[in-house]
């Protein structure tokens, strides 16, 4: 399948998205920024235009600045919080990979933490929930091309050595989360919802989902 | 370019065309041969339209110009207050006196509720029992002064809907601290309703409705 061979290749981050997307959200000139970290208005234009790459420290210092516009924790008590968190969410790799499973999560799906954290989307769920990671991926999700997505999904989830998929009709709410390495994750957040609310969103959102690109 | 001296330019010049896909591949980041498959053209023929020596046709330029809309379209960054707004589960950003300064899309529609009618009201006039509990509960634990990591709750939210319809739900509740931009500390709720079994379940975890966790 698809993802499974994406596994193996590395997702650079597009800096010149992420950094003007940052720049314009906060409405802040070049030179505001440049001031902020400390370097050039020239540097944040090079950046800009993908004609100079951040260094490693910058880098992170960029992703420390969308972090902090999301929460004021670290990141360890975040992640920690995501596994408590009584509504469906979960944080997955640019691999498609369920690095974290909240309880309500584990709770929708009738299943064991383990049956679900540390799979693979394409292996433990089929249906939107895979066809969703797919489009992200194409969309440069991972790459830090996307300010965030709404979907409604009806999720398939796979129980491990257990029989037929578990389904659910779910409306979805997504976007990325900036992780030291640097690397981009997806935050997804999610409600169980009737039959009626699933075509009256599908309605409204004109389809099965809308990608909100950066810029 | 000045937007001056592009306003002033022929639509059917080629240079302008030429600088606008120049300028739209090098802020995407795409090759002109992924270019020409978004717009159903050859390599050579996007090529051709950037080295200045053709003008895109009428039908072409409105492809283009349709696929810089889309394309260009920049959302703003989702921050925690509009992450929380646009929840699909049950969230709030209320302060400290108890004013609800943020609902989620999903305790609007658990709410039966316009966002105007939720936003700004005190939590007491939109909830009875547990809630504005839990409020006073966290109020004197110190929540808003930084003394609580995170709060586990299990809350019957009661609430009278548009027709006057009173309802009770069992939710599982999980409760933090936020430091807003303007230093201040604000409560974000965030619950998913569980059934009555599941309740029990965590009343009985939690060895009462609210467990606190302090700051360390």
């Amino acid at each position: 399948m698809n993802s499974m061979t994406r596994t193996i290749e590395a997702q650079a981050i597009h800096w010149p998205s992420v950094i003007r997307h940052y720049r314009l959200s906060k409405g802040l000139k070049q030179a505001a920024l440049a001031h902020d970290l400390n370097v050039t208005q020239t540097m944040v234009s090079r950046w800009e235009s993908g004609m100079a790459l951040p260094s490693p420290r910058i880098q992170e210092r960029i992703f420390d600045l969308y972090w902090s516009s999301h929460t004021s924790v670290s990141r360890a008590a975040w992640m920690d919080r995501i596994g408590r968190h009584p509504s469906i969410v979960a944080v997955i790799d640019g691999r498609g990979r369920i690095e974290r499973a909240s309880r309500g999560l584990v709770r929708a799906l009738d299943c064991e933490r383990h049956a679900v954290e540390g799979r693979y989307l394409a292996e433990a769920f089929q249906g939107d929930l895979v066809d969703l990671f797919d489009t992200f991926d194409a969309s440069g999700f991972f790459e830090g091309r996307v300010a965030s997505a709404e979907s409604m999904d009806r999720i398939e989830f796979l129980p491990p050595g257990r029989g037929g998929p578990v389904t659910r009709l779910v409306h979805g709410l997504h976007r990325p989360t900036f992780l030291p390495g640097p690397r981009i994750v997806w935050l997804l957040s999610a409600a169980e919802v009737t039959p009626a609310v699933f075509d009256d969103v599908r309605l409204r959102l004109g389809g099965p989902r809308v990608i909100r690109k950066g810029i | 370019m000045p937007r001056r001296a592009q306003r002033a330019m022929n639509v059917e010049s080629p240079d302008l065309w030429r600088a606008r896909l120049r300028r739209f591949r090098f802020t995407h980041n795409i090759k002109q041969a992924a270019l020409a498959a978004d717009l159903g053209v050859t390599q050579a023929m996007v090529s051709r339209w950037e080295s200045g020596v053709v003008t895109p046709s009428a039908e072409m330029r409105a492809r283009i110009m349709g696929l810089f809309e889309t394309g260009e379209v920049s959302a703003p960054l989702i921050d925690w207050r509009s992450h929380t707004a646009a929840q699909p589960g049950i969230a709030a950003v209320i302060d400290r006196t108890g004013v609800i300064e943020t609902a989620s899309a999903g305790l609007l529609r658990m709410l039966g509720r316009e966002r105007a009618e939720v936003e700004g009201a005190r939590l007491e006039d939109r909830f009875s029992g547990d809630l504005p509990n839990l409020f006073q509960t966290l109020g004197a634990s110190g929540f808003f002064d930084g003394r609580l990591e995170s709060v586990e709750s299990a809350d019957r939210y009661t609430f009278v809907d548009r027709e006057g319809q009173v309802s009770s739900l069992c939710i599982e509740g999980l409760h933090w601290p936020h430091t807003g931009e303007d230093g201040a500390i604000r409560w974000m709720l965030s619950g998913a309703p569980v059934d009555e079994a599941d309740y029990e379940t965590l009343c009985r975890e939690l060895a009462g409705k609210v467990a606190l966790h302090p700051a360390r």
